[in-house]
């Protein structure tokens, strides 16, 4: 009968698929990761760690949205790869629950000194080593579209004297930004008839994201988010730097609406504008230089970060490799991390241009790809010569980033008062951090 | 009286017509609007969906299904692994729904009501709870990250596809199935040569409503097997994330993802009909 | 003897669903009433706490909110499921062949809910959905405290009403025809003929789509997760939504199945008022 041969075939082509899911052999490792351009690159570099030790590696990409989430539900489960990419902000939670282990000593003794001090130290708890590091990120800057640019007749060279003042009723920030944005018919804000719920060109992408724009922002007005693991950034000066961005966004209508750009849905929603040519500054770091140099069809640079009342200062995130206490593969574990610390592992992160190897003798091929594409990087480095930001810490500063995160929202939603909803947002992560 | 008001009659019965027809083209509208302009949207290219958003796509390209089936671990593994777990799981819940169906109309079986009322409670509790120990559970067999892990929690009960089967099983006479015990036959014989052949149409229904709801479902496949093994609603959900403002490579996926149910609707629509309405008739 | 025998065989053929309901039904549901007691975050061992995550969950506002989300959403999806699709179940009935038609207003509810809720999201996404295109600027409902319910409760409905359609065509086709006739010669029209014969004879209809309504309500979870994510400040966050936040992003168990015993509780309570009305209108 045709159903049963039917019913017989579907059930044996679902046995056969399903046998495509079995447990790998031992020699098998995983590497979990986020960024899929980074990963590429350690493609490379890891089919010759396979032809020279035996394992094989396989390379998992979790998006962004998901990793934190879906990390700590196979920390959980027991599931989680052998080795997988971890940044400052989640680490001490796993050292904490005891789902890392640390770097073996021989390691170090053989490694360190190749290693990027301050990543070292930003993974480091009372002498113990965390994470094999992985990449160091330049510093924070501004990406910008060169024909937009060009459109409005702004001149290269001003852009790197942009500077805002959130006491001053005018700043070269606000003004620039302005003349970079336009709404479906070609009106700049400010003009008659301008309307903001029409906009097509944004002048500048300021949004509600900590990494890019809200640390620099906060300690460009002498603020900061956190001194330690405590939340500080609802002082006066940092609610007036918040105050300054939400009348980016809501009174002065040159970034995006925050309902188009609040996490966690809205994460790369300035990023995708951008590459679509409708967004003509663009704070970020190197982790979008990747997704620029191949996906912009324009004209595009990197200018500094502008520079407020105290200046510019960036943060800068380093990216370690952790080790699974669950992995069934010790041999091949240990393997893969003193690969993935050597200068050799990290030749083809260097030489991909996709991020910057935290591994020293790595970072030249790095700087020589982008100069052969003539991007000049130095408004990423230079401004790591000022004081720099406080990345994020803390062992339970995920709970205390969701515990926050509605509340900034609607703060940039222009929902609430920035003073009040930051003093709010500070209780909540500080109880959250100390729970 | 004569003549007009018949007239009145008849111009009034074909106006209520039209609008009746009107309102049922709108209601069909709206149903596939959202579906169909996604698939246009999934077969414009990305550039030019840049530059003019939702139109006609000028040309037609399928770009981004090639893009969603570069990689097969983005989509085409997802989707042969839910094909498989769907597939074994209609096979085996129907199976056992079929024998308890059966059991629950021939068999006066102590704790009857007992079971009905567990079945009805597992219906109506949402599912969200009893996650939280499976997922425990299976996480402390070993078997998280799996195909089985998948599967097995779906291979044995489902309320639904029991009611429904014993409501159509009720509708065979009992002399008819007497008559068959009396020849000689097992309750085995019985059930697969008199009373299965008799309620095929509300197998068929079981079985393919079962293979749709394993295609569509997502919590535990997102727990349980997450990124290691995941689903194609899991993998929806994550390329949207992922992608967020490139909505043609999302719609491409949302467009692969609807074509079981819709084709599933298709077919099952007559015999759904008339199951569910030998259940509620007054 | 022959009875008891019977009975053996019945529970025999049976077992296998028995042995399913009671594994991955009956057991982790007891579960979850005795985790609520508990405090845990998946990794180590589960400690005692006593009452305390019942209390904080009977007392909470968001779980208050949550419930009063779930409610909200689901009255008014249930609203425009039962009038429009009853509305719609006897215009198809009149056209004895558009029995595809039935068909295809069956598609939404076949399609799984995240991806309605994909599709949903890019219909009305800010600025770059298809809605926010059609009208030329941007969109704020999803970010709305009201707006965003109100457009889950619409994504429900838009799911929810071909089976309504299904059910009340069926059941209208099963009122004998001699009852209209009569109906029609007393001189009723067409809103007579609803409300006092068509109505009343599909009240088990309508009372088995209100206990759908219900559980589908109180288990709404996919839909809303790529559309809305709980919602602005939780303007969306269901029930379901909140326990699985609970539970799998703040990894506290203990609190998720003390919320998940609140919730069959408040659900149970509305089944029950549902039945309530179901009996005493049809005495």
């Amino acid at each position: 009968m045709r159903v049963r041969s039917v019913l017989a075939a579907s059930l044996v082509l679902a046995f056969v698929v399903s046998l495509g899911s079995c447990a790998p052999p031992r020699e098998h490792l995983t590497f979990r990761l986020w960024d899929p351009q980074v990963a590429e690159a350690y493609r490379t570099s890891l089919d010759a760690f396979e032809r020279e030790s035996g394992f094989d590696v396989d390379i998992v990409v979790v998006p962004w949205a998901d990793y934190w989430t879906q990390l700590r539900l196979d920390i959980a489960s027991g599931t989680v790869d052998d080795v997988f990419w971890t940044n400052a902000a989640n680490f001490q939670d796993y050292a904490a629950v005891g789902a890392i282990v640390p770097v073996a000593e021989s390691q170090r003794r053989a490694q360190e000194s190749g290693w990027v001090e301050a990543v070292v130290e930003q993974y480091s708890i009372d002498g113990t080593l965390w994470g094999v590091p992985q990449i160091t990120d330049p510093g924070i800057a501004m990406l910008y579209n060169a024909d937009l640019l060009a459109q409005a007749g702004i001149d290269l060279d001003d852009l790197g004297e942009l500077s805002w003042d959130p006491y001053a009723p005018e700043d070269t920030l606000r003004a620039t930004s302005r003349a970079l944005t336009l709404d479906s018919a070609n009106r700049h804000p400010g003009e008659p008839g301008f309307d903001h719920d029409r906009l097509r060109q944004y002048g500048i992408g300021a949004a509600n994201d900590l990494n890019a724009v809200l640390l620099q922002f906060l300690a460009g007005n002498g603020s900061a988010w956190q001194e330690g693991d405590d939340f500080v950034f609802a002082d006066e000066r940092g609610v007036a730097a918040i105050e300054y961005l939400v009348a980016l966004i809501n009174s002065d209508f040159v970034a995006p609406n925050a309902a188009d750009t609040n996490p966690p849905a809205g994460g790369d929603f300035v990023r995708d504008q951008f590459l679509q040519g409708n967004v003509a500054l663009f704070p970020t770091g190197a982790y979008n230089l990747a997704n620029v140099a191949e996906a912009a069809d324009f004209e595009w640079g990197i200018a500094p970060f502008p520079a407020g009342p105290n200046g510019r200062h960036s943060v800068t995130n380093g990216i370690v490799a952790a080790a699974s206490t669950v992995s069934d593969n010790a041999d091949g574990q240990r393997a893969l991390l003193n690969w993935l610390g050597s200068s050799e592992g990290q030749l083809a992160i260097g030489e991909s241009g996709a991020a910057l190897p935290a591994v020293v003798e790595a970072q030249a091929s790095y700087r020589a790809v982008w100069a052969e594409r003539g991007v000049d990087l130095s408004p990423m480095l230079d401004i790591l010569e000022n004081d720099g930001v406080q990345a994020p810490q803390g062992a339970r500063y995920a709970s205390a980033a969701r515990a926050m995160e509605q509340t900034l929202n609607e703060i940039f939603l222009g929902r609430i008062a920035v003073a009040s909803g930051l003093r709010d947002a500070q209780a909540a992560g500080n109880s959250a951090m100390s729970d | 009286m004569g003549l007009v008001p018949q007239e009145h009659a008849v111009t009034a019965h074909a106006s209520r017509r039209i609008i009746l027809g009107a309102t049922l083209a709108l209601a069909i509208a709206a149903s596939l609007a959202p579906l169909l302009l996604g698939a246009t949207v999934a077969l414009t290219s990305p550039q030019q969906f840049a530059r003019t958003g939702v139109g006609v796509p000028a040309p037609w390209t399928l770009s981004n299904f090639a893009a969603l089936f570069a990689d097969p671990t983005t989509f085409v593994r997802p989707v042969l692994v839910t094909l498989g777990a769907g597939v074994i799981v209609a096979a085996a819940q129907t199976t056992s729904s079929v024998m308890a169906a059966y059991a629950l109309t021939r068999f006066p079986f102590a704790g009857r009501r007992m079971f009905v009322v567990v079945l009805a409670a597992a219906y109506a509790v949402p599912p969200v709870t009893t996650v939280i120990p499976l997922y425990s559970w299976f996480v402390g067999i070993g078997l998280a990250g799996t195909f089985w892990a998948l599967v097995v929690p779906f291979v044995l009960a489902s309320p639904y596809a029991i009611f429904l089967l014993a409501q159509w099983m009720r509708s065979v006479p009992s002399e008819v199935v007497d008559a068959a015990r009396v020849d000689g036959g097992s309750h085995a014989t019985v059930l697969l040569r008199v009373v299965a052949p008799m309620v095929r149409p509300a197998i068929a229904t079981v079985a393919l409503v079962t293979f749709v709801s394993t295609w569509n479902s997502y919590l535990w496949p997102r727990l349980i097997a997450g990124v290691k093994l995941p689903q194609v609603q899991v993998a929806v959900a994550s390329l949207q994330t992922q992608f967020d403002s490139n909505w043609t490579l999302v719609m491409a996926a949302a467009t692969v993802s609807v074509v079981p149910p819709i084709i599933a609707a298709l077919v099952l629509h007559r015999s759904l009909s008339s199951a569910i309405g030998t259940g509620v008739s007054p | 003897m022959r009875d008891s025998r019977q009975a053996a065989a019945g529970t025999l053929w049976a077992a296998p669903a028995i042995v399913g309901v009671a594994l991955f039904f009956a057991l982790p549901a007891i579960a979850v009433v005795g985790l609520a007691f508990t405090d845990w975050n998946l990794l180590g061992t589960p400690s005692w706490a006593g009452p305390r995550n019942l209390i904080d969950a009977l007392t909470s506002d968001s779980t208050v909110r949550a419930i009063c989300v779930t409610v909200a959403i689901g009255a008014v999806s249930v609203v425009i499921e039962i009038s429009v699709g009853l509305a719609l179940a006897k215009t198809l009935v009149a056209f004895p062949r558009a029995a595809l038609a039935g068909a295809v207003l069956l598609i939404p509810w076949m399609v799984a809910p995240i991806t309605v809720g994909v599709i949903a999201r890019w219909v009305l996404a800010p600025s770059d959905g298809l809605i926010a295109e059609l009208l030329g600027h941007r969109v704020d409902v999803l970010v709305d405290p009201l707006g965003a319910p109100l457009a889950v409760a619409a994504v429900v409905s838009w799911q929810a009403t071909g089976f309504a359609v299904l059910v009340y065509a069926a059941a209208l086709r099963t009122i004998p025809s001699e009852l209209r006739a009569a109906a029609a010669l007393d001189g009723a029209g067409a809103w007579n003929l609803l409300r006092r014969l068509e109505w009343p004879l599909l009240r088990p209809v309508t009372f088995f789509l209100l206990v759908t309504a219900t559980i589908r309500g109180f288990a709404l979870y996919d839909v809303i997760v790529p559309l809305t994510g709980g919602g602005p400040d939780g303007a969306t966050r269901t029930v379901s939504t909140l326990i699985v936040e609970e539970a799998w992003e703040s990894f506290e168990i203990g609190r998720a199945a003390a919320l998940a015993c609140v919730a069959v509780g408040v659900e149970l309570i509305f089944v029950s008022l549902q039945w309530g009305w179901y009996r005493r209108s049809t005495r």
